[in-house]
């Protein structure tokens, strides 16, 4: 570059660069900024009355309860197959490997609505299994399971999807190390492959973990949003809205909202750290 | 605690290419071994055969008389060091060394002293608490000795264990690793590409290409009695001439070398010349040829010079100034081709038609393609 005045084509650089920043912060600004900013209002301006008002119900507590619940279960089993998926499709070689490895994003291409539906045809009345649990006294549709089951369903893809490029990246000469050190397979696996790719891992958790706090869609179909039964607190926000408690809505609301904010701060962390690491 | 290494009639295809092909050799009892060849020669396959990282299809492996070929790569005890280090990177040095005893429960007294015994050894103590991306290759590379160590195994297995550094600190390396040798006696193997590493290094080598072994002996045999037309041009620089038997003589128009034993008259044959082994004279000598000076080029001691024989193949000589001063482009001189190895041509490889100085460009090639000394592994994993 000389110093020649600027050129018409780098003053129009600086506009069109200007003009994005412009676009990305108005973006951000209008659809996560400002719902943000509007739950955090409407959760708090009711006073500190009605959020303990809110809290002291049982539905509200039963709804937390179940929430958090399912969350949990959900996390440990994508966790445990996640790892187990991720490792096959890095490691292993087998005919219908890339069909698999296709599968796995299903759930973020297939709306939860239809997810719930499949639910109820494999096990609700008629459904291919129903009569099988029938008879084992298990209540499936309606209940518990089916409402874990969808929301399993719906957060595969993170767990894996995080894993599998750390693997790829990682490589097996370590693991073959630990091998001709002594180390079975297993030791290998906890001392080596997993410290490894724990940064990916804990994103992956707590991008499963945020999905599913949030379901709706899905849960709703399956469970039938029994109040003080089968009501999560998605579920819960639904109805206060739909009888007109929009305090009690916003409180909830607001609440679930900040947990997925320690959540995002969380793997905002990990996600440092394992870029961190991979270097 | 050394152990001598056979392998016998190893075996080994992926898919339909045959990597390892009926490899038999011996490692004598606290020798240094090499196992030389270019890409792809599936020396790293026989290697990690013998590790069990690698399943033979057939032939076996026996180290210290105890037959292994069925065991688990865990329970063989064998030391394995890999060319880019495979250090945990999640680990400090002292845990990377320690992590062979620790995941085989030894005391950890024990543990703690055989640590600080071999950081001593490798000269890495001041090092201990640091990760593996704080150091350099050839330290790293020092880590990954010490790690393989430390369980005190029978065998040491290396896989190209200098191939990623820089050239002076494989040399640097490579002396420390050879006084190392002297000190703990431990049995070892090794794989390269390189032939002065395995002529400087070894006791004995082990020469393969294409999946076979093509000569086993100690460095100065494998370089001034090659037995096959592929040792003879990989294994050190030559020249390659060719010409027609006559007489037990190669004939190269009115000039001859000796050394055609058993190759019957008028067959084709080809002479390989060590670059230092052509001796210029102003005047014709009883067995010289005349040749003509096309360059000459000074690289310190010693000068390359290009020559011509009357037939139009070309020479290039390698000497110490001091024997050519004076010699010029443009000159006609007698060169005398001392210690020619022949070979009849219907033996003679591709390979064996690389210009001077095979061993650099096969460095190159395989430094290119890291994945093409993997390519002997790879057909496996993608099945």
């Amino acid at each position: 570059m000389s110093a020649q005045p600027h050129t018409a084509s780098q003053r129009q650089g600086r506009w069109s660069r200007r003009l994005m920043v412009g676009a990305a912060l108005f973006y951000v600004a209008a659809l996560l900024v400002a719902p943000l900013v509007g739950i955090t209002y409407y959760g708090l301006k009711s006073g500190l009355g009605t959020i303990g008002d809110t809290f002291g119900q049982t539905d509200v507590q039963h709804a937390f309860y179940l929430t958090f619940l399912i969350m949990l279960i959900t996390v440990i089993v994508n966790t445990v197959f996640g790892i187990i998926v991720a490792l096959v499709l890095t490691r292993d070689h087998f005919p219908g490997k890339r069909l698999i490895s296709a599968l796995v994003d299903l759930p973020l291409a297939v709306s939860p609505v239809i997810v719930g539906l499949m639910a109820i045809l494999l096990f609700g009345r008629g459904g291919w299994f129903e009569a099988f649990f029938a008879a084992q006294g298990i209540q499936v549709i309606f209940a518990l399971p089916s409402m874990v089951l969808v929301t399993i369903f719906i957060s595969i893809p993170f767990v894996i999807r995080e894993v599998v490029p750390v693997l790829e990246e990682l490589g097996t000469e370590e693991e073959q190390a630990a091998w001709t050190l002594g180390a079975s397979k297993l030791q290998t696996f906890f001392r080596v492959t997993l410290p490894n790719i724990r940064w990916g891992l804990l994103y992956g958790i707590a991008l499963s973990a945020a999905r599913a706090i949030g379901e709706v869609g899905a849960v709703l179909i399956v469970s039938g949003a029994l109040q003080g039964q089968t009501e999560t607190a998605t579920l819960y926000i639904l109805r206060a809205f739909d009888q007109y408690q929009d305090a009690q809505g916003y409180v909830v609301a607001l609440t679930l909202a900040l947990f997925s904010i320690v959540l995002l701060i969380g793997i905002e962390t990990f996600k440092r750290n394992s870029s961190r690491e991979a270097r | 605690m050394a152990g001598s290494i056979e392998v016998r009639g190893l075996s080994k295809a992926f898919g339909t290419f045959k990597a390892v092909d009926e490899v038999s050799f011996a490692a004598a009892e606290g020798t240094i071994t090499a196992l030389l060849g270019p890409s792809g020669s599936g020396k790293s396959t026989v290697l990690r055969m013998i590790a069990g990282l690698e399943q033979p299809d057939s032939g076996s492996v026996i180290v210290a008389g105890e037959e292994l070929t069925d065991a688990s790569v865990q329970d063989r005890r064998l030391g394995f060091v890999f060319q880019h280090y495979a250090l945990f990177r999640h680990m400090t040095v002292r845990k990377n060394v320690a992590f062979g005893l620790s995941v085989r429960r030894v005391d950890k007294d024990a543990q703690k002293k055989r640590v600080e015994e071999l950081l001593e050894l490798v000269g890495l103590a001041p090092f201990a608490n640091r990760y593996p991306h704080q150091l350099s290759g050839g330290q790293r590379q020092r880590v990954a000795l010490a790690r393989a160590l430390a369980p005190s195994p029978q065998v040491l297995l290396l896989d190209e264990p200098f191939g990623a550094l820089d050239a002076r600190v494989r040399q640097e390396l490579r002396n420390w690793l050879d006084e190392l040798h002297r000190e703990l006696g431990v049995t070892s193997l090794f794989v390269t590409h390189d032939q002065e590493e395995a002529l400087e290094l070894a006791n004995e080598v082990v020469v393969m290409n294409h999946g076979k072994v093509e000569q086993v002996g100690a460095a100065d045999q494998i370089y001034n009695q090659p037995a096959t037309p592929f040792v003879a041009a990989f294994v050190g620089s030559s020249n390659v001439l060719h010409g027609t038997v006559w007489e037990r003589h190669v004939h190269f128009g009115r000039s001859a070398v000796a050394g055609a034993h058993n190759i019957p008259d008028g067959r084709e044959a080809v002479a390989y010349i060590r670059p230092h082994d052509i001796e210029l004279t102003a005047t014709p000598g009883a067995m010289s040829f005349p040749i003509s000076v096309e360059r000459r080029t000074d690289m310190g001691w010693m000068a390359k010079l290009h020559l011509r024989l009357e037939d139009g193949q070309p020479l290039v000589a390698q000497l110490p100034n001091e024997e050519i001063q004076g010699v010029d482009a443009g000159q006609r001189l007698y060169a005398n081709l001392r210690n020619p190895k022949v070979f009849a041509d219907d033996r003679v490889e591709s390979a064996s038609d690389a210009d001077l100085e095979p061993a650099p460009a096969a460095k190159r090639e395989e430094e290119a393609d890291d994945q093409a000394e993997g390519s002997e592994l790879a057909p496996a994993r993608q099945g």
